[in-house]
C-alpha cells in the first residue's frame, strides 16, 4: 500500500512544477520501498524451498538444482539492490541536464525488470513491483551495458 | 461479511487512504523523498536466507 502511495504522490509530482531531480529521487523511493517489500515477500518463500529442497535433496547438485530457479531470483534481487544504490549516486551527482542519471536509468528498470520475470518464474507475487515499474516506466530506454 | 469484518476493512481503507493523502501532501511540499541507502539498509532478508541455506546445504552434503 505504502508504494501506491508512493507511485501516487509520483505521478502528482510529474503533472506539477517539480524539478527533474526530484522526480528523479521519489520514483528512487518508489523503487526503494518496492523492492524492500519484494524483499519480504520473497525470503519466506525461499527459505520454505530450502527446507523443501534440503529434504528431498540427496546430493548437493540435486539440492543446487532445485533451488536454481529461487536462486536466481535471490540474484537478481541483489543485483535491482545495487542497481538502485547506483542511480541513487548518480542523482546525487546530478548535473544540470542530469544526464548521467538519465544514461543510467534505463539500465535500472531492466534490472527491475529481470527481477520481476524471476519472480514470475518462482510464483512469488509482483504486487509492489509492478507498481514501481510502472512509476520508472518514464525512465525506458536503450541500456548501454555490455551485459 | 460480518460486522467485525466490515468495520475492519473499512479502517484498512481509511488507513490506506490517509497515507495517501500524507504522500501526496509531502510530494507537493517538495519535501526530500526516502533515501535508497536508507530504505535498503543492512542485508536482503532473502540473502540472509540463501546464505544460511547454502551453509546448511554445504553441511548436510559436505564431502566424505
Amino acid at each position: 500500500m505504502r508504494t501506491a502511495a508512493l507511485a501516487l504522490a509520483l505521478a502528482l509530482l510529474a503533472s506539477g512544477c517539480v524539478s527533474a531531480q526530484q522526480t528523479a529521487r521519489h520514483s528512487l523511493a518508489v523503487a526503494a520501498v518496492a523492492l524492500r517489500e519484494t524483499d519480504e515477500l520473497l525470503a519466506p518463500r525461499y527459505a520454505a524451498a530450502s527446507g523443501e529442497a534440503l529434504g528431498s535433496s540427496q546430493t548437493r547438485a540435486e539440492y543446487d538444482a532445485a533451488m536454481h530457479l529461487w536462486d536466481a531470483a535471490e540474484s537478481a534481487e541483489r543485483a535491482a539492490l545495487l542497481a538502485l544504490l547506483s542511480l541513487e549516486s548518480l542523482a546525487d551527482a546530478w548535473t544540470d541536464a542530469g544526464r548521467g542519471f538519465l544514461a543510467a536509468a534505463p539500465c535500472g528498470l531492466q534490472t527491475l525488470s529481470r527481477l520481476a520475470e524471476a519472480l514470475a518464474v518462482v510464483g512469488v507475487s509482483l504486487g509492489p513491483l509492478s507498481g514501481a515499474l510502472g512509476a520508472l516506466s518514464n525512465y525506458a530506454g536503450t541500456c548501454h551495458d555490455s551485459d | 461479511m460480518t460486522p467485525t469484518e466490515i468495520a475492519r476493512t473499512a479502517l484498512d481503507v481509511v488507513g490506506a487512504l490517509i497515507e495517501v493523502i500524507r504522500a501526496a501532501e509531502e510530494a507537493a511540499r517538495g519535501e526530500d523523498p526516502a533515501r535508497v541507502r536508507e530504505v535498503l539498509s543492512g542485508e536482503l532478508l532473502t540473502s540472509a536466507r540463501r546464505a544460511h541455506a547454502e551453509l546448511e546445504a554445504s553441511l548436510r552434503f559436505r564431502e566424505r
